[in-house]
């Protein structure tokens, strides 16, 4: 009996050794080195593929404003990153490192010597030893032929790489968004709103490209953070917005700059003032006479009042403005000049009324300040002014998103009109 | 049968265990693949032969200046060494470091008991609820780790030797003493006088006062240790006797005002110490500290030469 328990004791141990003599069959057709290594050097080729540099959608954390940064990838593993932002005081800079790409988690493309313009997102030292916390290591996600999308491999922030076309210089590129952001949140923009299934919303702050969102007339404690860059058409959020059961990422801005549309659902619409007139109403920022934007019949009037200025007061550099006093609680019509490196300033209190939408009309209260009195008693065309603008308007506005300059056609006569830039 | 079995058995076991063991590696030179793998191409490439030549066929040493995550310490927020300091780095870290024991003790000396990997970060490594910076770190005596590197001006041989080359001697002293432990009798001098936790709030007066050459070295014994190695190897003359003039005064706290008398005479103290340490670099490592620093002064004189 115990021989036969031996034998089959060996026949079994037999077995075992001869298990490991079959091998799997290969699902891949070579080993994951050799597919990671030829991933690597794929991802490689697309990025040194765009010789005009790849336009980097750049977000340090998933709570912080987008920035973008203009990449080349050159075959000698040297990076050029240029950027133009407030990290490096609105003036386009430049700078060249090492990058490669190496294996972590599949292939992660790491710029892994100091750039001062990437890596300002990355360095502790400002502020507080934390930085801004943003990420210099990137795993691969996805490529197609002109986007890369990348992920931040601490952070996990989603990082696209565009390819710039062949026409654009650098310098060029940043200028279209600058006066992509200009159009946007220059000139202290109102708040935009969006309706969503009949609600509407506020996003405010849009300055800062880190929208705070807010449901119409709800308490400020409960709102959100929407942190998104600014493109060549428009805005893109970090991540999709789902705000109300819809979802919109991508916003487009419209031909007549009336608003932002969502690429995703063309009803989400991010909105300027929908009443001008209460809008500037509202307003307590400056509103400078533009003075190539003003009727010929307005013009000549203006014309004559800064010819006196400069005739009696030896005037130069004069303007005409509209403002809020806060410190007389009214509209003023303000008259500024300088002369000899002094400013002078004189202030007449206008009263304003909201007749309805686009539908405002100034008066002249009779009231001023001393500079504005003696400018009103002394100045030629002062006077002719002033009842042209005492009198109803009409407003409009080219850029209904954010109007930053608004039209003011009389409502009695078509042939007098002006415009008003916003400070 | 029973025992026949069993000895078959052990014996196929036996055999099996010698198969699987045939093929021993046999160790080259270096720990590091020497062979000629640089891409010619390469924006790096002159920089990475001078790097190989130097440091990797000399001291069976890689030099890292390309961060990368994974061989950091991934809790700290750094950012890379710039290319151009990494170089800048590289040649002063040989000049002052690697050779200067290669003339005072050996050839062969670091080779054999240097680190394996510096690995060189642009940033410091900031603890930003203790308000303090990591300098430096030496894991297991293989890997020395040089923060700050972005901010090496080459001019300003104090700094320099404040925040790198103390940092690499005090690093390296860490290697040493984890080699060869130092003296037990040294564990004993400051006994009950040290904070690990708020070493940062001792002024450097009050440091000194108790016997310690810098806040820091009154963290841990270890740290007491390689601190007298590495401020000894550093400072100037002046510099030295100046920390041993504090010492024998009354303590200051940070508004300048007078601290209470710890009865301990700190110049004693830390003389005390650094007796042991050069007996000990003596005896354990044949390593004569006097020349050590008088090698590295005549050194710091010609800087400008060697980064031209």
């Amino acid at each position: 009996m115990k021989k036969t328990i031996y034998i089959i004791l060996l026949i079994v141990l037999g077995f075992q050794f001869n298990s490991c003599t079959y091998q799997e069959v290969d699902i891949f057709s070579a080993s994951s080195a050799d597919r990671l290594n030829q991933a690597k050097k794929d991802d490689m080729q697309s990025l040194q593929s765009a010789e005009n540099g790849w336009a980097m959608e750049y977000f340090a954390t998933d709570k912080s404003a987008g920035y973008t940064l203009l990449v080349k990838f050159d075959k000698s593993g040297q990076a050029i990153v240029a950027g133009k932002n407030e990290l490096t005081n609105n003036a386009y800079t430049s700078d060249s490192s090492l990058y490669d790409m190496i294996s972590d988690n599949g292939p992660v493309l790491t710029f892994n010597t100091y750039n001062k313009i990437l890596h300002t997102f990355s360095n502790p030292i400002n502020p507080n030893g934390y930085g801004l916390q943003g990420d210099y290591e990137f795993v691969v996600m996805k490529i197609n032929a002109d986007q890369i999308i990348l992920q931040g491999k601490k952070r996990g922030t989603t990082i696209l790489l565009n390819k710039i076309p062949q026409n654009i210089t650098w310098q060029n590129y940043f200028a279209e968004l600058e006066a992509m952001n200009a159009v946007l949140f220059g000139n202290n923009a109102p708040k935009l709103s969006m309706y969503i299934v009949d609600t509407k919303y506020w996003f405010s702050e849009g300055l800062s490209h880190n929208f705070t969102v807010l449901k119409d007339g709800a308490d400020v404690n409960i709102a959100i953070y929407a942190p998104f860059i600014v493109t060549r058409t428009g805005i893109r959020f970090h991540s999709a917005q789902e705000i109300n059961g819809k979802c919109f990422q991508t916003l487009t801005l419209v031909d007549d700059k009336s608003s932002l549309i969502s690429v995703e659902n063309a009803d989400l619409k991010l909105l300027g003032p929908d009443d001008l007139a209460d809008y500037f109403s509202k307003n307590i920022n400056v509103w400078d006479f533009d003075t190539t934007k003003i009727s010929p019949k307005l013009k000549i009037t203006y014309d004559i009042l800064v010819q006196s200025c400069i005739t009696k007061y030896n005037a130069d550099e004069v303007k005409l403005a509209i403002k809020y006093s806060s410190s007389r609680k009214s509209f003023e019509l303000t008259l500024i000049f300088m002369v000899k490196k002094s400013k002078y300033e004189g202030n007449l209190d206008l009263n304003l009324t909201v007749g309805g939408k686009d539908d405002l009309s100034f008066l002249y209260k009779s009231t001023s300040d001393n500079n504005g009195k003696n400018f009103y008693a002394n100045l030629f065309g002062y006077k002719e002014m002033v009842n042209l603008i005492s009198t109803g308007f009409n407003l409009s506005t080219t850029t209904a998103i954010n109007p930053k300059s608004i039209k003011f056609k009389q409502k009695t006569d078509a042939d007098t009109w002006f415009t008003l830039n916003c400070q | 049968m029973k025992k026949k079995v069993i000895k078959i058995l052990f014996v196929s076991f036996i055999f099996l265990s010698f198969v699987s063991c045939q093929k021993a590696e046999e160790f080259g030179p270096s720990i590091f693949d020497t062979s000629d793998t640089l891409d010619v191409n390469s924006a790096s490439y002159t920089f990475d032969v001078w790097l190989k030549d130097n440091y990797l066929k000399s001291y069976n040493l890689d030099f890292r200046y390309k961060l990368q995550d994974v061989g950091s310490d991934m809790d700290y927020n750094l950012v890379p060494v710039s290319f151009a300091k990494a170089q800048q780095m590289a040649k002063l870290v040989k000049y002052l470091w690697f050779d200067v024991y290669g003339t005072i003790v050996n050839a062969e000396f670091l080779k054999e008991n240097g680190p394996r990997i510096i690995h060189l970060i642009g940033s410091p490594a900031y603890n930003p609820i203790s308000g303090t910076i990591l300098l430096g770190t030496a894991e297991g005596g293989i890997k020395v780790t040089l923060y700050r590197c972005n901010e090496l001006d080459p001019t300003n041989v104090d700094m320099l030797n404040e925040y790198y080359f103390k940092t690499m001697h005090h690093e390296f002293a860490h290697i040493l003493h984890q080699k060869r432990n130092y003296p037990v009798e040294f564990k004993e001098i400051s006994k009950g006088l040290y904070n690990p936790v708020g070493w940062q709030n001792r002024t450097a007066s009050e440091a000194a006062t108790l016997g310690f050459v810098s806040p820091y070295g009154g963290s841990q014994i270890q740290e007491d240790f390689v601190e007298i190695i590495a401020n000894y190897l550093v400072k100037s003359d002046t510099d030295w006797n100046s920390i041993l003039l504090m010492a024998s005064r009354r303590g200051v706290d940070g508004y300048g005002k007078e601290l209470p008398d710890d009865g301990v005479d700190g110049r004693v103290i830390i003389l005390q110490k650094l007796d042991m340490a050069t007996k000990w670099l003596k005896n354990s490592w044949n390593i004569d500290i006097v020349k050590l620093r008088a090698e590295i002064f005549k050194r710091e004189a010609n800087i400008g030469e060697i980064l031209k």
